[in-house]
């Protein structure tokens, strides 16, 4: 399966970047989805989807006063105009001469660098490399909506190990997280209860 | 430099002194206007006499020629009940500039094709032309100046419209409507200076009577006119009254109102006015089929009238069955923007075919990169320019 | 390196209390008693269970029942993380593994250690996060013997996985040891096996004072109504039984031969002790001693043959203390008469007990000790005679002679004079703090043979459900302690007085299965555990008899526990 292309970077720094691209149905990108930033054929940055904003522009301000916008004008704005939509994405790993680091990446991805969602086996390689060291990238970033990220994350993350028959990955992740999080109860519940909700359990 | 402020606040203090005095002198024009609107909006024999005379004291005469509708009245418009095909163009230029390390030109038509009600997108043209070197030049080694441009990009416009419509023609649509921002008279004033653009003149009207061929809906629309077309009108008849025929075309008795006044307070949201042709020396090169029309279109809502003006051709006005296709579009297209009535294709033209500073940055980017290359030598912004530059930078 | 059999990690704690150990298995896979073991860099320690707390890494997590909030498997997870147990264990004991034999250190540390280390008392901790597991039959062996060597007896089975638990029977008899706990708690089965494993091992001979009857002949179980073998039956002339009177029969069986005691026999020392139970005054020594004084080893018969109150008229019609009275003995030895009346009337009660003859048959007790030196052993029955002063008087006669005999041949064997090494001797004595209380304890053989006789091959066996009254003395001395549950607080203190972690103990003590379970304790053991006890029945005395002790399996324990 070809990893989907979602956009390019319009902006980064060492802990994150944003991407803008086009939305139509195929690419759409998943809140909690995993994505891969080539920089080049050894270096790769991984990063997590942790917003995805639509902004508006003048004329679609003005469609939606309108009494009823036509199916072909809802097309023509999703097919054929720029809308912009811009995606957050937080920095939590690189892969570097085929070996992954759950480190923030050394060097930041470059304007219009292209960014792709991550193939189920690129998932599988990276949640599954060591002791899901990145977690402490998303609780270190407080003002981010943790509990529903990572319940977004580990669903979609799940799924991808169960494809290839590991059920044991889910309870692994939420072990360490409770270890992490054993100290400070809000985050934890927060998170725990998002993660009730999702079918994972 | 900022402007000088103690002159002109001083200048604004006397414009204001007069303010009230001139709103209520405007406020008598327009009821005096009025009531003449009122009284000769159905006497179209007489209107049109009118005209004739007028015409004969100023063949620069320009107003409007009462057709077969009483211009009082409104019209709704009825509802389409085939499919149809809708075009729109519109195009922007990158006029050459002395000034810039290289000279070129740029003309951009973008056009979108709709298939209303049928369930799939858009289709996006776009469609971009460089000018290099002779391109660059008139026949008479003067350097294109941006009327020219501009009318190359009216034509490259109509051009592209008619390229598509002949698609669709072959494709068995029958019913296609084109818009395009604006009148459908381009640079009426220039136009004689150059035979470049007489020539380029000839080619526009070969492609109106292409379209006219194909039964095409054709159509320039002009949001918020501030045309006095009918209001030259009732000029002629107090002229005539005061035994000042003579003066027609010179003498404005009702120079600070426009026809907006007049239709504002006649058309329904969604309602048309009557069809009138233009009177005007420049649309004599417009003749027969191709013979310009107007009508006034409100597209406003209740207690909030705002109207547009929209020029159709001749081959139009008389077809009833194009002319309310046009009408009913419009108005859908109008309605599609919400409180900020426009039609939505033509906005979307406009977009497709808008091209900004980056994109002219980086054209020129490219070309100078290819000179060299090509190891030729690439010139300088002019000191002038870059001195322009620098200080707004 | 971890196991199957692991169950934790340390977490903290101390030398002096005890150490914390992280569980990281379900609680209710772990009980109180558990016997764990800790390897930590070349050490390996063992200890004891003894409390298990719940704990959470924020009060929330326990107040909130996140069972309720949240699906059972991410509720599940909470547990062992911010939900957890922690064990108190008591370490015991440690010992050097020394490094694993593929290190490169190993041919060093074997060069100073040639011989296999042996668990020494526990005198440093393990390190944060050493792996805790439940102790293995090996581990079980290494610190109680190996169960299918000689010597060692198995006394019972750990609680949770029925590890044969042994005592060193050799070791258990060079020192005096207690078997405790209330009334109803097994005792009398727990003492039955251990005699009987004595009796087989046979390296010390054993003297049982069976007050109620009930080791020596074969007896019917109150709640059951089964057969309850004795000794007497199970070892036929390995064990004489000894009955206290000339008629007496023991449960229908005849005795090898009975006991009586010969008047002569009895010195004041034997009466003074019964001072509390026949209520004698202070100046009952002044009398015996008047007693003796004059009659010399008669002194018993003659004052009893005196009449109390006889009296004579004189000539003038008074009337005066006849000859053969108390009273004109009093008066001629110079002793109060009061006194002496007083102390006749109390010795009543000792005058006409029906062993106490002027000539016995036989002289029974030289035979009890020749058989306990000749290698065999005695059951004392005391059939009818079942009073504290039957009791009392009996044992400390016998074991006044017995301890003078063991004396002697000790220092002959000693001093090279002969080279026959004394038997050992075990007195196994119920009822202990009758005769083993602060008040007699000065004067009953008892508590020299507990301070004192372990130089003389002889120690007790004490079987009590009053720990408490005995004289802190004596349990002082006791190497083994085996206790059944028990109740009282000041009973609980007597039987952990002395010892290392008694704090911790004291509260397994008073949760013990009563008749199912006993913990061994006490300086005569490795270490203190809970054990499963062994049950006296018929399968017992197969696995006794019947050559080496089988070993059973697993399933055929359960079986019999009752699983």
């Amino acid at each position: 399966m070809t990893a989907i292309e979602i956009g390019r970077l319009l902006r980064a720094s060492t802990t994150a970047c944003v991407v803008g691209c086009r939305v139509s149905q195929a690419n759409v990108p998943a809140f909690g989805g995993l994505v891969r930033i080539p920089l080049d054929a050894a270096y790769s940055i991984f990063g997590l989807i942790y917003d995805i904003r639509i902004e508006d522009d003048g004329l679609v301000r003005q469609l939606v006063t309108a009494d009823n916008v036509p199916n072909d004008v809802i097309l023509d704005n999703r097919v054929n105009r720029n809308v912009p939509v811009e995606v957050s994405v937080l920095h939590v790993g690189y892969e570097q001469h085929g070996r992954i680091f759950h480190l923030l990446p050394p060097r930041p991805p470059l304007s219009l660098d292209l960014l792709y969602t991550c193939r189920p086996e690129e998932s599988r390689a990276f949640t599954g490399a060591g002791r899901f060291g990145y977690f402490r990238h998303i609780l270190r970033a407080a003002d981010l909506p943790v509990g529903e990220l990572l319940a977004a994350h580990l669903r979609l993350a799940n799924a991808d190990h169960a494809e290839q028959g590991n059920h044991d990955w889910a309870s692994a992740a939420v072990q360490e997280l409770i270890t992490l999080l054993r100290d400070d109860y809000p985050t934890l519940m927060t998170v725990l209860g998002a993660l009730a909700d999702t079918e994972a359990w | 430099m900022p402007v000088n402020y103690q002159q002109v606040l001083q200048q604004i203090r006397e414009m204001g002194q007069q303010a009230t005095q001139i709103e209520e002198q405007a406020q008598k024009l327009r009821a005096e206007a009025w009531r003449l609107f009122d009284q000769y909006a159905c006497e179209l024999d007489t209107l049109q006499q009118l005209v004739e005379l007028a015409a004969a004291e100023n063949p620069h005469l320009r107003c409007a020629l009462p057709c077969q509708e009483c211009l009082n009245a409104g019209f709704a418009a009825l509802p389409i009940d085939s499919s149809y095909t809708l075009l729109a163009a519109d195009g922007s230029q990158i006029n050459p500039d002395r000034h810039a390390s290289v000279e070129f030109g740029a003309i951009n038509v973008g056009a979108i094709r709709v298939h209303p009600g049928q369930g799939r997108p858009p289709e996006e043209v776009v469609r971009s032309q460089m000018l290099f070197y002779h391109q660059l030049f008139t026949s008479n080694g003067g350097f294109l100046t941006d009327d020219v441009v501009a009318l190359m990009r009216d034509i490259a416009e109509r051009r592209e419209l008619i390229s598509l419509a002949r698609q669709e023609n072959s494709n068995g649509s029958d019913l296609i409507v084109t818009l395009t921002d604006g009148t459908l008279e381009p640079f009426r004033e220039a136009k004689g200076q150059l035979p470049e653009l007489e020539k380029l003149f000839e080619t526009y009207l070969e492609v109106l009577r292409e379209l006219a061929g194909l039964q095409v809906a054709t159509a320039g629309y002009v949001d918020k006119p501030r045309s006095h077309l009918v209001i030259n009108l009732l000029e002629l008849i107090v002229l005539q009254k005061e035994g000042r025929l003579k003066q027609a075309g010179k003498d404005h008795p009702f120079l600070l109102i426009d026809d907006a006044y007049l239709f504002e307070r006649i058309l329904e949201p969604g309602q048309r006015s009557a069809v009138m042709a233009i009177h005007s020396p420049a649309v004599q090169s417009f003749t027969g089929e191709l013979s310009l029309h107007f009508f006034y279109l409100n597209v406003g809502r209740p207690n909030h009238p705002y109207l547009s003006r929209v020029e159709i051709p001749q081959w139009v006005a008389a077809s009833p069955r194009l002319l309310n296709l046009l009408h009913a579009a419009l108005l859908s297209q109008s309605r599609m923007m919400g409180v900020r009535a426009y039609p939505y294709v033509l906005h979307r033209a406009h977009e497709i075919a808008v091209v900004g500073y980056s994109e002219r940055e980086q054209l020129e980017n490219m070309i100078i990169a290819e000179l060299r290359r090509q190891g030729v030598p690439v010139g300088e912004r002019s000191y002038k320019q870059v001195a322009k530059d620098a200080s707004y930078s | 390196m971890e196991n199957d059999n692991t169950i934790g990690y340390v977490v903290g704690g101390s030398l002096k209390e005890n150490l914390n150990v992280r569980l990281t298995v379900s609680p209710q896979a772990v009980q109180e008693g558990s016997f764990v073991v800790i390897d930590s860099g070349d050490w390996r320690f063992y200890g004891l269970v003894t409390d298990l707390v719940l704990g959470a890494t924020d009060p929330r997590f326990a107040d909130e029942q996140s069972e309720r909030r949240l699906p059972p498997r991410l509720a599940g997870l909470l547990h062992g993380q911010t939900l957890y147990t922690n064990l108190e264990v008591l370490p015991a004991l440690m010992l050097e593994r020394g490094p694993d034999p593929a290190d490169p250190r190993y041919p060093a540390w074997r060069m100073a250690h040639t011989e296999d280390p042996r668990p020494i008392p526990i005198k440093t901790v393990p390190s944060h996060h050493a792996p805790v597991r439940r102790a293995e039959a090996g581990d079980v062996a290494e610190i109680f013997g190996d169960p299918n060597k000689k010597g060692n007896f198995i006394i019972g089975y750990t609680r949770e996985q029925l590890l044969p638990v042994c005592l060193d029977l050799d070791k258990f008899v060079q020192r005096s040891s207690g078997i405790f706990g209330a009334t109803g708690t097994g005792k009398s089965f727990l003492t039955r096996i251990i005699l009987a494993g004595l009796i087989q091992h046979d390296r010390a001979s054993v003297l049982i004072f069976d007050m109620h009857n009930e080791y020596g002949p074969d007896d019917t179980a109150s709640d059951t109504n089964q057969r309850i073998p004795g000794l007497k039956s199970k070892f036929h002339s390995k064990v004489q039984l000894v009955g206290l009177g000339r008629d007496t029969n023991i449960r229908g069986a005849t005795p090898d031969f009975h006991l009586e005691i010969a008047e002569s026999d009895i010195t004041p020392a034997d009466i003074e002790m019964l001072t509390r139970e026949l209520n004698l005054r202070e100046t009952t020594s002044t009398t015996l001693n008047a007693l003796v004084g004059e009659f010399r080893d008669q002194w018993f018969r003659r004052f009893r043959e005196m009449k109390p109150g006889a009296t004579i008229e004189t000539e003038d019609g008074k009337k005066i203390p006849a000859p053969d009275s108390v009273e004109a003995w009093a008066n001629q030895a110079g002793v109060n008469v009061m006194a002496a009346l007083g102390l006749h009337d109390k010795l009543r009660k000792v005058f006409y007990l029906p062993y106490i003859v002027e000539r016995p048959a036989g002289d029974a007790i030289s035979e009890i000790i020749h058989s306990l030196e000749a290698g065999r052993h005695v059951v004392l029955s005391f059939g009818d005679h079942e009073s504290d002063l039957d009791y009392l008087l009996v044992t400390n006669m016998l074991t006044r002679q017995i301890r003078e005999r063991w004396e002697q041949t000790t220092n002959e064997f000693r001093s090279g004079k002969s080279s026959r090494e004394p038997r050992p001797l075990v007195i196994a004595i119920e009822e202990a703090h009758k005769l083993l209380n602060r008040e007699l304890a000065s004067q009953t053989a008892f508590s020299t043979i507990a301070r004192e006789m372990r130089k003389y091959y002889v120690t007790l066996l004490i079987i009590d459900q009053r720990p408490s009254q005995i004289y802190d003395e004596v349990m002082s001395q006791l190497g083994t302690r085996i206790s059944g549950w028990l109740g009282d607080d000041l009973d609980i203190s007597a039987v952990l007085s002395g010892l290392a972690g008694r704090e911790a103990l004291r509260g397994m003590l008073a949760r013990l299965q009563p008749r199912e379970e006993v913990l061994l304790l006490g300086w005569g053991v490795p270490m203190p555990i809970p054990v499963k006890s062994r049950r006296y029945d018929e399968r017992f005395w197969q696995e006794l008899k019947g050559g080496s002790e089988s070993k059973r399996s697993e399933a055929q324990i359960l079986k019999e526990l009752g699983f």
